[in-house]
């Protein structure tokens, strides 16, 4: 399969479109570079969903690394953080949400945790800064396990988008674009 | 103006200036909504009033600058307005001539919510912005149907309406603010505010100006959050800039949400604080990376970094 053709069968197994039986046969058909692709997109779905996070498999880490590796190169270096995420979101199209890596305590001048094998440890201190502009954004790509506690979610449309939003009703000429993009995403908030 | 250009003018005064109520689809993915809008100028004041009609309620009131959005746990949070940085010339909504950036086409006739439309292309003449496919109604000029595609033609939302009632009597009650329980509000800094450092853009898009900024503070740590919105004329982005404290973690990341995109990074400034900088934006994810990539804090190397 090509990439392109493949990203397609991948959206519609993660959104649910394709019967048991296309599933398996997808997934026979799928070679290892795709099948990470995939443990990535069904990670995101997972956690969309709120569903119960799948063990990620043993070699995730690995073949996400390899699978990531002549796509960083085309990137900006300070992406190297959060490539994988990077990648992620701009292979999802539109049809999900995608994206937002944590760091953690992760210093100033250290290396991002992302490149050790071992899972990243659940962050127990202090409060973090809460800045995720979409609220509702699924965590991708973690090394390892997600953690449940790590997913948690504010309640509310981040003050980001919100203030976003209202710039742009002012000075995007879409008129009622913007307002209907933040409601529709205030709504679905609150079915989470 | 071109014809093309007069009839994006009259779309933009209709949708502020006539009198209408309507019910339209939002969708992008495979997400959708279903939204009523009712909008009205009564006594020389605009307002306008979106509810979402499935699932949860979620609304939003605006009464000319002020708006009001009404979350599905009846909580409330209160944008009020702030400065503009261009005159309103550039910025206001397709006064003058479309940027340069895109050339318009009208595109034949359509049909949507029974009503007879003009088909229009906006298409961009660079990779730095979207592109749009609109349809607008032949007697209000209201916008009936909108998509904004990307560089392969793919619609990344869509909003479309059902019915549409022009000139309808709308009351002033119907923009009365439901008791609500709690008020959050996205608050002004009373003068003097500590100010954080300014960003300089190493590099935009070409034909992005800032048009407008301000500093106000949000939860929980009701630390100042400046914010500076750029745009083309259509398309647009917001930075926003906060200061990291001393042991509170901060998360970088990249997350689409439909046509959005939203890009974190942590960057340290010259006076040794950090700054949590985050784009958001209806521009495509290369322009959304290079744009943050290029930014600096005083004191700070071009695109200097963490990692």
């Amino acid at each position: 399969m090509n990439i392109e053709r493949e990203r397609e069968v991948l959206s519609s197994l993660l959104d649910g479109e394709t019967s048991e039986l296309e599933t398996r046969r997808i997934l026979r058909d799928l070679d290892d570079a795709g099948a990470a692709r995939w443990a990535r997109w069904q990670l995101a779905g997972d956690i969309l969903r709120h569903q119960e996070v799948a063990a990620v498999p043993a070699d995730f880490n690995a073949r996400l690394n390899a699978a990531l590796a002549d796509e960083k190169s085309r990137r900006s270096g300070w992406l190297g953080g959060v490539a994988r995420a990077a990648v992620a979101a701009s292979v999802a199209a539109a049809t999900v949400t995608v994206g937002w890596q944590y760091w953690g305590t992760q210093g100033v001048g250290e290396q991002p945790a992302h490149v050790a094998a071992a899972p990243v440890q659940p962050v127990q201190e202090a409060p973090r800064l809460q800045h995720r502009p979409f609220a509702e954004t699924a965590l991708v790509g973690l090394g390892g396990r997600v953690q449940a506690g790590q997913v948690q979610q504010s309640q509310h449309l981040s003050p980001m988008l919100m203030r976003h939003s209202e710039f742009t009703a002012r000075h995007s000429s879409q008129g009622m674009v913007p307002y209907a993009r933040l409601v529709s995403a205030d709504a679905r908030q609150g079915t989470r | 103006m071109s014809p093309p250009q007069s009839l994006l003018a009259a779309m933009a005064s209709a949708y502020r200036n006539l009198d209408y109520q309507g019910r339209f689809l939002y969708t992008y993915g495979n997400e959708l909504s279903t939204l009523e809008i009712r909008h009205a100028v009564i006594e020389g004041v605009e307002y306008e009033r979106l509810t979402h009609l499935s699932g949860p309620v979620a609304e939003l009131i605006r009464a000319d600058d002020q708006v009001i959005c009404v979350h599905s746990d009846r909580s409330m949070t209160r944008l009020s307005a702030s400065t503009a940085l261009a005159p309103l010339g550039i910025s206001g909504p397709m006064a003058g001539q479309l940027p340069r950036q895109y050339n318009v086409l009208l595109d034949g006739d359509g049909r949507v919510a029974g009503r007879a439309a003009l088909r229009m292309r906006v298409n961009p003449l660079d990779e730095h912005r979207y592109g749009y496919r609109l349809w607008i109604d032949r007697d209000s000029n209201l916008l009936l149907k909108s998509e904004m595609v990307d560089a392969k033609g793919v619609a990344l939302e869509r909003l479309e309406f059902l019915a549409l009632d022009v000139g309808t009597q709308v009351a002033r009650s119907d923009f009365d603010v439901p008791g609500a329980v709690l008020r959050h509000a996205i608050e002004p800094l009373p003068e003097p505010a500590p100010k954080p450092p300014q960003l300089e853009a190493g590099w935009l898009p070409a034909g992005f100006v800032a048009v407008q900024g301000d500093l106000r503070r949000s939860a929980p740590h009701r630390l100042p959050v400046a914010a500076t919105a750029y745009g083309d004329g259509l398309a647009s982005f917001t930075l926003f800039l906060q200061p990291i404290p001393a042991g509170v973690p901060a998360e970088e990341g990249v997350s689409r949400l439909g046509p959005t995109v939203a890009i974190s990074r942590r960057m340290a400034a010259g006076n040794n604080e950090n700054y949590l900088v985050t784009l958001v934006g209806e521009v495509p994810q290369a322009t959304a990376e290079r744009v943050l990539s290029e930014m600096r804090l005083p004191g700070t190397a071009v695109g200097a970094t963490l990692h």
